[in-house]
């Protein structure tokens, strides 16, 4: 237990105070602009911790990390844009609590989740780094293979409303994932001899172009002068002792599953939350709330996506290896600090490695605080009348895109996104698994491509492996499931005259 | 329009997006790189997989019970056209001039003016006015100044 021997009196200066509270804070912003996500700030960030301590400078870029997740989720909430990839799951219950006029509630449930779920991701980071490290590297192309197929399982069966339309909506998901260089060969694929298409479609631009520009033309239908908050009292980030009880139990899980795919290296908080949304709604009691502003379906994305970043951290600092863009950015500042992450660094300067750790933790804390008093300032946007607020959302998103990738080339594919994805909304098509299969795609045929050529062809490597069987028994256990669960629906809802 | 009628455009629109992924894909390089599958198996595979979904999309969308609700509706569709043009133009006009803050002051002046359908005009303008220059000067802190992105 070498991390409760801990000189605490290391972290308490005014140095380590500021970075946390200096990296929350842009966090928060960085995390609410649509299109700006965390491995920007941090980007953005790293030059400043130039002439800072090591220890100071990696617990500021973490407090980034930790906030920027929690700071998408403001604009999921209040806008109904996603802030960052990983904050798209909490669209879908956020945003309609929001509308309901209750931002305030809307956004305690996603703070008391980021609170949680970073909480339990320090706890993570701090105690089991070792063991969920050596865990992890086990996890080779074919268990990421059939953990891309799982996700793909889980998001198709999000949606109840209507099942074809929702695998066409993963397939094009999947399609539109394909586009760019190939990895393996370099043959530019489905490019039409573009070359702003080399890189693939920005993930951003898909985003901002699906719930924002799509946003913008739903809210237009309504009347003018309509304002979502009427009430100054629902802006207050809170909630009460029983609504936490209602969903304490999704907070827990939602975050140990977060912890747990934060490790695996590639996957990281964006489908954290998608597994962990998706667990909630098939457990709950309630399953038809989802999507209509249902708590668990805020608390489960939030606790997942806050956790999943200590999570990030773990292999990081045990392995040296990054998961995610983001940590890939922090590895950087190690490195210009002259840290080398890896095992020997635990043996070298635990000290070192536990301030960070416990760095971490008391920034998680400091965000909950901040986050709390200053996202009020936010959701007060939602008392303006529509005529203001969508051309607002709209300007943002489209200069959010922009800067992600400085490239304008971007802001006409969101453009072109936001009109599809419109229709596409309004014919029953899921637009969450779109993105969610844009995501797994590269991936899933990564991934497939490698364990065929390390088993020269032979697809026994997915039938063999421990680890590859336990997740095909998961895959088959909820597939199962979904066709039970569409068997009993049609028993319970005939057809009763049906016509062409 | 109907609903049905739209899905099954729909549905035509993404079966012929598939097969151009399957035609295009036919002309990738199979050999490259000592692969066991190339880069053309997963996109055949998964426009392969579309084209049959939509089959059946189109079958159950045949087989549903006929309701009132069979009409897709768009309200305040001149709205939406109208913020399409306006968007096109605004992002054509930036990617061809230059100018940002000029031609992104228009796009917003328009926005707020056209959208604003309670106030009267001698106050749309203004509130529109003031909100364009506002957004204008929030952009130029945040994203130039703070954030260092040159527009």
């Amino acid at each position: 237990m070498d991390f409760m021997h801990f000189d605490f009196s290391l972290l308490f200066s005014w140095e380590i105070l500021f970075a946390i509270v200096l990296g929350t804070l842009y966090g928060l912003l960085i995390g609410s602009l649509p299109g700006l996500g965390s491995t920007v700030g941090i980007a953005l960030l790293l030059p400043v911790t130039y002439s800072m301590s090591p220890v100071a400078a990696i617990i500021m870029l973490a407090a980034v990390y930790q906030a920027g997740e929690y700071g998408g989720s403001i604009s999921s909430i209040v806008l109904g844009v996603p802030g960052t990839p990983s904050a798209t799951a909490t669209v879908l219950d956020g945003s309609p609590m929001a509308k309901q006029g209750k931002p305030g509630e809307a956004l305690g449930y996603s703070i008391t989740g980021a609170l949680i779920g970073g909480g339990i991701g320090a706890i993570i980071l701090l105690t089991l780094s070792i063991p969920l490290s050596t865990l992890a590297i086990r996890f080779s192309d074919p268990e990421f293979f059939l953990l891309g197929v799982l996700g793909l399982v889980c998001v198709a069966g999000l949606s109840s409303k209507d099942l074809p339309k929702s695998i066409i909506s993963v397939l094009l998901g999947l399609m539109l994932g394909m586009v760019g260089l190939d990895v393996a060969t370099g043959s530019a694929r489905f490019t039409f001899g573009s070359y702003a298409l080399m890189d693939g479609i920005s993930m951003v631009a898909l985003l901002i172009g699906m719930f924002a520009v799509a946003e913008v033309f739903s809210m237009l239908g309504q009347s003018s002068d309509k304002k979502i908050v009427t009430d100054t009292k629902n802006l207050k980030t809170k909630i009460t002792w029983q609504q936490f009880k209602g969903v304490r139990k999704t907070y827990i899980k939602s975050s140990f599953i977060g912890g747990f795919v934060g490790i695996l290296p590639g996957l990281g908080a964006g489908p954290a939350s998608w597994f962990a949304y998706t667990e909630a709604k098939r457990t709950a009691k309630n399953p038809e709330n989802f999507g209509k502003g249902e708590p668990n379906g805020i608390a489960a994305p939030e606790s997942a996506n806050n956790a999943a970043v200590g999570g990030a951290l773990v292999p990081l600092t045990t392995l040296g290896i990054p998961g995610s863009p983001a940590t890939a950015v922090i590895l950087g500042a190690f490195l210009i600090h002259g840290i080398t992450p890896g095992p020997n660094v635990f043996e070298n300067q635990p000290d070192l490695v536990y301030s960070i750790f416990w760095g971490f933790f008391i920034a998680t804390i400091a965000m909950y605080f901040i986050g709390k008093y200053t996202t009020p300032l936010f959701s007060s946007m939602l008392k303006m009348p529509t005529f203001m607020l969508s051309p607002i959302i709209l300007f943002i998103a489209i200069m959010g895109v922009y800067a992600s990738r400085i490239n304008l080339f971007d802001v006409w594919i969101a453009v072109v996104v936001g009109v599809a994805a419109y229709i596409l909304k309004k014919l029953d098509f899921s637009l969450p698994s779109i993105i969610l299969a844009f995501i797994l795609g590269p991936i899933i045929e990564t991934s497939l491509r490698r364990s065929l050529l390390i088993s020269g062809g032979n697809v026994e490597i997915f039938f063999t492996r421990t680890y590859s069987l336990v997740i095909l028994m998961i895959i088959v256990l909820l597939i199962a499931m979904l066709i039970l669960q569409s068997v009993k629906k049609r028993k319970s809802n005939p057809p009763k005259n049906v016509q062409a | 329009m109907s609903y049905r009628l739209a899905t099954y455009l729909s549905l035509l629109f993404l079966v012929g997006l598939g097969g151009l992924f399957i035609y295009t894909s036919l002309q990738f390089n199979e050999g490259a790189g000592g692969q066991v599958i190339g880069p053309a198996f997963f996109p055949q595979l998964v426009s392969g997989l579309l084209i049959v979904m939509c089959i059946i999309s189109a079958f159950t969308t045949w087989r549903k019970e006929k309701t009132s609700e069979d009409t897709l509706t768009i309200p305040q569709l001149k709205y939406i056209l109208f913020t399409i043009a306006a968007l096109v133009i605004f992002v054509a006009l930036w990617d061809l001039f230059g100018l940002f803050y000029l031609f992104a002051f228009l796009f917003l002046f328009s926005l707020f003016y056209v959208y604003n359908r309670t106030d009267s005009k001698k106050k749309r303008i203004l509130k529109a006015v003031g909100l364009s220059i506002a957004i204008g000067l929030f952009i130029y802190l945040v994203f130039e100044k703070l954030l260092n992105v040159i527009i």
